[in-house]
């Protein structure tokens, strides 16, 4: 699979760190944010199961963002390097989700 | 609409029995080897578009490079897990994992049925027998009511 490669390369250079060049700190890029979309189909019970075992937050945790993305249209829950936030929204997508992604501005 | 809720058994660790009736089991079948038909003919039909869903809201260009990226992969993750439920439904008994992919497969065909039907948040959920989609709306309610099922118990395990 082309994005599990990809995301492997990036784990040496992770977003919000900063690197060292001579005595120069150089910033990098802003991180991504992973936005789930609310929908009709998907049950509740089922949105929370897909946070908890893609992200391995609690059930609180996840109820709390299924919660965030009914009542509220949409929810971010993840966020890190363009590559993390691509195979996190595959991974969202895999599982019938309706994720989007975004730079966090 | 679906009352009986006991659509699998726990038997011991790992092990689910399959509680569902034959025509259930035939429907299952059916539903999963047609959805993964129209997938592999027709990747771009109108139905499927929550079924392989864009990744940037405003961004044409940033949408096709993950399209390239991800969608042959998605389309082969969906059709793998569409027929290997298909081959199960007559199985007396099931693992989580196959548990798992059971759930993937209903969420697959509920969002093209969901999106055929035109699934809202606030419509009621009553059967009209005159209504020609009758039909899809049953199993879109049947998988939903088995699904449910299926991830409590899934739930459980985490």
């Amino acid at each position: 699979m082309k994005l599990r490669w990809r995301i492997r390369a990036s784990e040496t250079n992770p977003v919000g760190a900063e690197e060292l060049s001579g005595d120069t700190i150089v910033a990098t890029e802003p991180p991504w944010i992973v936005l789930v979309w609310n929908d009709p189909i998907n049950l509740m019970n089922y949105v929370t199961w897909v946070f908890q075992k893609l992200f391995g937050y609690s059930h609180e945790k996840a109820t709390a963002l299924m919660l965030d993305v009914h009542h509220k249209g949409r929810a971010v829950v993840s966020s890190g390097t363009k590559e993390k936030a691509e195979l996190d929204v595959f991974r969202l997508h895999e599982y019938g989700l309706w994720a989007t992604m975004q730079k966090d501005v | 609409m679906f009352r009986r809720h006991r659509f699998f058994k726990p038997i011991g660790d790992d092990r689910y029995e399959l509680l569902l009736k034959t025509d259930e089991r035939e429907v299952i079948s059916l539903i999963c080897n047609d959805i993964a038909f129209t997938i592999e003919n027709d990747d771009g039909h109108e139905y499927l578009r929550r079924v392989f869903p864009i990744a940037h809201v405003d961004d044409a260009e940033l949408n096709a490079s993950y399209y390239e990226l991800v969608h042959a992969d998605l389309v082969d993750s969906r059709l793998t897990i569409l027929r290997s439920v298909a081959g199960s439904v007559l199985d007396r008994e099931i693992d989580s994992e196959m548990l798992r992919q059971w759930v993937m497969a209903f969420t697959t065909v509920r969002l093209f049925l969901g999106t055929r039907l035109d699934v809202s948040e606030d419509e009621p959920r009553v059967l009209d027998p005159d209504d020609p989609l009758v039909a899809y709306r049953v199993i879109y309610e049947f998988l939903g009511a088995v699904q449910s099922v299926a991830v409590d118990l899934l739930s459980r395990r985490l």
